[in-house]
């Protein structure tokens, strides 16, 4: 579902990744896991083409990213579901507008929105919020808002950075168990995180980043692979 | 397509309300900078028609051989119509000319007795030019014609006149150039600060894979609409002082030439409305395309 073969992103002279090649299949659930800066966030931004690689070919949903016209893009990103840590909402709009955005700009129907976004928002548990304002919610609602405009389009592939970055310990595994839920119905999901906890609790498969290269690919594992990366990332 | 163009419209009028203070300083600044440029445009309008007034008083006159047969009198006022920049041709003859005599010397006119039965003055064709500039070129070309002796001409009010219509068109013209580049820039400066304002918006719509197309067409409509309202309102202002700035003149200063209000007016409004749609679209669009990368 989203495989990256010997990836290099170089910001002029900085190595952002270094020659990284992961494949993680259709239905998988996946921590991305490594210190600030460890070339989390240019992974992610990578698979929704917010940034091009400089080296190496990605492919995402059957879609060959390097052969993908600009014009493209938005397609692609309808087929994804991406949350970010700072839930980038429209302020100006209602919690319903801004989940119904995501669907509008795909040219749905009308009757099929005004369906779709309250069953959605149901799903995160925030039908009575639909009139709300951004503002006027807590930061774990507003990244579950995040999270409905990210599967509003039901995609395959959810993709989410730092999803629980700023937010509490309780609120952030009401946002894990929602993209738990996803995956069980059937999502390939990938959380980029240093949530440790979380990602130690969960045992699945961790893909571990340090200084933009790929250091650990484990089926199943916690945030800490051996003394060597706890000991680099200094805890 | 249809529903692009129907969602750009709603959605563009949704956000000039939603932002209506940026909404309001963009209208603000098209108003006045438009109405700064009307002012000037009607200003370069006046010059010119001075000008055209000056020149319209400039006159050459051509007159007849004293055995000049009046059988000729239509082959001649063709032939000097056919010169160019000839504007008008009246043919006066000597009794015409006597009369007007007359008129000018009014209580005076038994003075003109002696004159009168043997009528000393010629025959002549009157001749305004279309421009003060044309005024030697036209003379000479006059001197040419047959049945005329001699031809008249002030040649240094002429020249005075062609000196300062010129000076008149051209401060004119510089003035509303410089102008409408100064407005260009204020309206485009303002419209791209109220599209910088939304550059989170845009990057949002982008990433949850909104179209250029769909993002684009409600800032174009929302900043041609500005552009219009602003352009509607200067050009309201301008209307309305330019017309009692008229009335008044025409009752304390009737001797002041002004370009009447009718048809300048509507002229000016469907321009300004035009600049101020032009304007607004065009730096939504360069604004917008900044930061839509595709």
């Amino acid at each position: 579902m989203i495989v990256l073969s010997h990836v290099t992103k170089r910001y002029g002279s900085t190595v952002a990744l270094h020659d990284v090649t992961v494949h993680i299949r259709e239905g998988e659930f996946a921590f991305l896991v490594g210190p600030s800066g460890a070339g989390k966030s240019t992974f992610i931004r990578l698979l929704h083409m917010e940034e091009l690689p400089t080296e190496g070919t990605l492919m995402v949903g059957g879609m060959n990213l390097n052969r993908l016209p600009r014009r493209q893009i938005p397609r692609l990103r309808r087929n994804l579901g991406v949350v970010f840590q700072d839930f980038k909402l429209l302020p100006s709009r209602t919690i319903y507008d801004n989940v119904a955005f995501a669907l509008e700009v795909t040219g749905a129907p009308g009757a099929y929105i005004q369906r779709r976004v309250p069953a959605v928002l149901d799903m995160v548990g925030l039908g009575e919020k639909a009139a709300s304002y951004p503002e006027n919610l807590s930061g774990g609602e507003q990244q579950r808002v995040s999270l409905a405009r990210a599967i509003v389009n039901a995609p395959k592939v959810i993709l989410a950075d730092e999803p629980t970055g700023n937010l509490d310990r309780d609120t952030s595994w009401e946002i894990m168990n929602l993209l738990l839920d996803l995956h069980k119905r059937g999502a390939t999901v990938l959380v980029a995180t240093h949530d440790w906890p979380i990602v130690d609790a969960l045992n699945r498969r961790v893909i571990e980043l340090r200084n933009g290269q790929l250091v650990r690919d484990d089926a199943r594992g916690g945030y800490r692979g051996d003394v060597e990366s706890t000991q680099a990332i200094g805890r | 397509m249809w529903r692009v163009l129907k969602r750009s419209v709603v959605e563009g009028f949704r956000s000039i309300f939603s932002h209506g203070l940026m909404s309001f300083a963009s209208v603000g600044t098209v108003t006045v900078s438009l109405t700064v440029l009307a002012f000037f445009l009607l200003l370069a309008a006046n010059l010119s028609f001075v000008a055209d007034v000056l020149e319209e008083q400039v006159e050459v006159v051509a007159y007849c051989h004293a055995e000049f047969d009046r059988r000729w009198e239509s082959t001649l006022v063709e032939k000097v119509e056919d010169i160019p920049g000839v504007r008008d041709v009246e043919f006066i003859s000597r009794e015409t000319a006597l009369d007007r005599l007359r008129e000018q010397f009014g209580e005076r006119a038994d003075l003109l007795e002696a004159v009168e039965e043997d009528n000393p003055l010629r025959d002549s064709v009157e001749v305004t030019v279309m421009s003060a500039g044309d005024t030697e070129a036209v003379a000479e070309e006059l001197g040419r014609i047959e049945s005329v002796e001699r031809v008249d001409y002030h040649r240094d009010v002429v020249d005075r006149i062609h000196a300062m219509t010129e000076a008149l068109r051209t401060a004119g013209i510089v003035l509303v150039f410089l102008l409408a580049g100064v407005t260009f820039l204020l309206i485009s400066n303002t419209v791209r600060l109220t599209i910088y304002a939304r550059r989170k918006e845009i990057e949002i719509m982008r990433l949850v894979g909104a179209t250029s197309g769909f993002i684009s067409g409600p800032l174009l409509f929302e900043g041609t609409l500005l552009g219009l309202i602003g352009a509607a309102l200067s050009g309201g202002a301008i209307a309305w002082g330019y017309a009692d700035l008229f009335n008044v003149a025409q009752r304390s200063l009737p001797f002041v030439p002004l370009v009447g209000p009718r048809p300048l007016l509507d002229n000016l409004f469907q321009l300004l409305l035009g600049c101020g749609a032009l304007i607004g679209f065009v730096s939504s669009w360069f604004s917008v395309r900044r930061y839509l990368r595709y």
